[in-house]
C-alpha cells in the first residue's frame, strides 16, 4: 500500500479529453438566456394564444350533452335556447361548464368511492362549494327529483357577490353522481336562473334507459 | 457620455467576470423555483384550507418517493454519486420551477386544443399532445442550468441522464400530490383520505416509468452535447434524445395502450440506455486507471479496485491518523477526477 499513499500531485500527464474547454461568462449568459427564453414562450405563450381563441360555443336548443366515462356510467342533460359552452374547461368524461348571460352552470361527473352516502355528498359538495368559490356556503339540502325521475339532493349557494343553487343527483346504484352547481352574481337576470333549472330539471341517468 | 475608449475593454470584461456569471445563473435558477412555488402554492393552497388532513397526507406519502428514488438515483451513478448541494438543487428544479411553469403552460396549451378540436377531442388526447411538449423542454433547462451553475459537475452523457433523472424525480413527486387533490375533487369530496390514498397507490404503482425515466433520457443529451460540444450533428442528437422523452411522455399519457404497456416501455427504454451508457463509462475508467496503472502512478490493486465505493471506504478505514486519512481521501479524489474527466 505504499504506493497508494503518495500524494495527489504525483498524478502526471495531460488528461486526455475530448470535452470542449469551459464555456466563457458571455457564452453562459448567452445559454442563461435562452432557458428564460424558452420557460417565458412556454409558460406565458400558450395562455396568451388561449386568450386570443374565443371560449364560447354556442349550443342550439335541445342541445343533449352526455356526462361520464361510459355509457352506462353517465348522464344526460339537454339545454334551452341561449346557452354557451366554455370548451377550455369542458370534457365529456368530467364534466361541462356552460353560460347564459352571467349565470354559469357548472355540471362534474364525480365517481363515488365504496357508494358513498349521500350525506357523505353533501358534505363534500359544500366543501367544493368552498374550493370553488371561497367564503360562500351552502344551505342543508332539500330532495328534488328530475322529470325523469332521478333523486336528488339540491340546495341554496350564497357568498359575499353570488347567489345560486348546488344540486347532486346520485345514480341508483350509487356507483356515480352528478353535481350541477349554479352561480350567478347578486344582479343575475331571473330568466337565466330559471333556464338554468330547467336543465337539472332534465337530467337523466344513462343505466336507467334502453 | 462617450465613454473612454482606452478603457472600455477592460471594463467590459469585468462586467462578465466568470463569477459574476456564475452567480447571474444560480441567482435567475432561485427566482425561476421561487416563481414555480409561488405558481403551484397560488393554485392549490385552497385544497389545504379546505382539506387541510388530506393535503398533508398527499404530501407525506410522497416523502418516501421522493427520499427513495434521490438516494438510489445517486447511486446510480458509477464510480461516486453527484454532490447532494447539486443533486438536491436539480430536484427542486423540478419540484417548482419546471411543475410550476408547466402548470400555466399546460392550461393554456389544452384549452387551446379544446377549443380548436373541441372537447371530446381533447378529453382524450389534450394532455397526451400538451405535456410532453411543455414539461420535458421545462425539465430539461433544469440540467441546463446545473451545466450552467455548476461548470464541470456535468461531464457527459451519464452525468445528464442522473441529473435528468432527479430534476424529473422532483417533477413526479409533487405531480403526485396534485394527482391526489384532484381525485378529491373528482370523487365528490365524499372521503378526500381515500381518495388521496388511492391516487398514490396508482401513481406508486407507475412510478418505476414516469417522469423521472423520461428526464433521464432527455437530460442524456444535454451530456452529450457537453462532452463533445454544440456542432450541428451533436445538437441533432440531443434533440433526438429531447424527442425520445416526448415520445416516451406522450405514449404515458396516451388513452391507450394499457397502462402497465406504457410503464414496461419506458422503463426498458431508460434500462437499456442507462445499462449501455454505464458499461460504456466503466469500461472507459478501467482503461484511464490501468493507463496510470502501466505508468507507475496508482498500484495494480487500485487499478482494479478503485471504481468500487467499498474498496474506497475500505481504503480509507485502514488509515493509522486523520491525517493519514486525509491524504488518501485526498489521493482517491484527484485519482477519480481524471478518471472521470477522461471516461465522460
Amino acid at each position: 500500500m505504499r504506493d497508494s499513499n503518495r500524494p495527489a500531485a504525483a498524478l502526471r500527464g495531460p488528461v486526455r479529453t475530448a470535452r470542449p474547454v469551459p464555456g466563457t461568462a458571455r457564452k453562459r449568459i448567452r445559454w442563461l438566456l435562452i432557458v428564460i427564453a424558452i420557460m417565458v414562450v412556454l409558460t406565458a405563450g400558450w395562455p396568451l394564444i388561449n386568450l386570443a381563441v374565443s371560449d364560447h360555443r354556442r349550443l342550439a336548443a335541445n342541445t343533449s350533452l352526455m356526462v361520464g366515462p361510459s355509457r352506462p356510467e353517465s348522464a344526460r342533460v339537454t339545454v334551452g335556447p341561449g346557452w354557451s359552452m366554455l370548451p377550455a374547461d369542458s370534457n365529456p368524461r368530467l364534466g361541462y361548464v356552460l353560460q347564459r348571460g352571467t349565470v354559469e352552470c357548472t355540471i362534474a361527473y364525480v365517481r363515488l368511492i365504496h357508494h358513498a352516502h349521500p350525506a357523505a355528498l353533501w358534505s363534500g359538495l359544500r366543501e367544493l362549494v368552498q374550493i370553488a368559490h371561497p367564503g360562500a356556503s351552502l344551505s342543508a339540502p332539500r330532495s328534488v327529483t328530475s322529470r325523469n325521475d332521478a333523486e336528488g339532493d339540491a340546495g341554496l349557494v350564497r357568498g359575499q357577490n353570488l347567489t345560486g343553487t348546488a344540486t347532486v343527483f346520485t345514480q341508483p346504484g350509487r356507483n356515480f353522481a352528478i353535481e350541477i352547481l349554479v352561480i350567478a352574481p347578486n344582479h343575475f337576470v331571473r330568466a337565466n336562473l330559471i333556464a338554468a333549472q330547467r336543465i337539472i330539471a332534465s337530467l337523466i341517468f344513462l343505466s336507467a334507459t334502453r | 457620455m462617450s465613454a473612454d475608449p482606452a478603457s472600455a475593454g477592460p471594463v467590459g470584461t469585468d462586467l462578465l467576470t466568470e463569477d459574476r456569471g456564475l452567480r447571474l445563473v444560480r441567482i435567475t435558477a432561485g427566482l425561476l423555483c421561487a416563481f414555480g412555488a409561488i405558481v403551484m402554492v397560488v393554485a392549490f393552497f385552497r385544497y389545504l384550507t379546505v382539506f387541510p388532513g388530506a393535503t398533508v397526507l398527499a404530501i407525506v406519502l410522497q416523502l418516501p418517493l421522493l427520499l427513495v428514488g434521490f438516494v438510489l438515483l445517486r447511486l446510480l451513478r458509477p464510480v461516486r454519486s453527484p454532490p447532494l448541494l447539486w443533486a438536491a438543487a436539480a430536484t427542486t428544479w423540478g419540484a417548482t420551477a419546471a411543475i410550476g411553469c408547466a402548470l400555466l403552460a399546460n392550461q393554456g396549451l389544452a384549452a387551446l386544443w379544446a377549443k380548436t378540436a373541441g372537447p371530446a377531442f381533447a378529453s382524450n388526447w389534450s394532455n397526451s399532445l400538451s405535456a410532453p411538449l411543455n414539461e420535458e423542454a421545462l425539465k430539461l433547462c433544469g440540467v441546463i442550468m446545473v451545466v450552467l451553475a455548476a461548470p464541470g459537475l456535468i461531464k457527459g452523457p451519464l452525468d445528464g441522464m442522473i441529473f435528468g433523472a432527479l430534476t424529473g424525480l422532483g417533477f413526479q413527486v409533487v405531480e403526485n400530490v396534485t394527482y391526489g387533490l384532484d381525485n378529491i375533487v373528482q370523487s365528490g369530496a365524499t372521503d378526500p383520505t381515500q381518495a388521496v390514498t388511492s391516487s398514490w397507490l396508482l401513481r406508486l404503482a407507475t412510478a418505476v416509468g414516469s417522469h423521472w425515466a423520461m428526464t433521464a433520457v432527455a437530460g442524456t443529451g444535454i451530456g452529450y452535447l457537453v462532452a463533445r460540444g454544440l456542432s450541428r450533428s451533436n445538437v441533432i442528437v440531443a434533440l433526438g434524445y429531447l424527442a425520445s422523452a416526448m415520445a416516451m411522455h406522450l405514449l404515458f399519457d396516451a388513452p391507450h395502450p394499457a397502462i402497465g404497456v406504457k410503464v414496461t416501455v419506458n422503463v426498458v427504454i431508460v434500462g437499456v440506455l442507462y445499462i449501455t451508457l454505464n458499461d460504456a463509462y466503466l469500461t472507459r475508467a478501467r482503461g484511464v486507471l490501468a493507463r496510470l496503472a502501466d505508468q507507475h502512478q496508482i498500484t495494480g490493486e487500485e487499478s482494479v479496485h478503485l471504481l468500487k465505493r467499498g474498496y474506497r471506504r475500505w481504503q480509507l478505514r485502514g488509515a493509522s491518523s486523520d491525517a493519514e486519512r486525509a491524504r488518501r481521501l485526498a489521493r482517491q479524489r484527484a485519482i477519480l477526477e481524471r478518471v472521470e474527466e477522461e471516461a465522460a
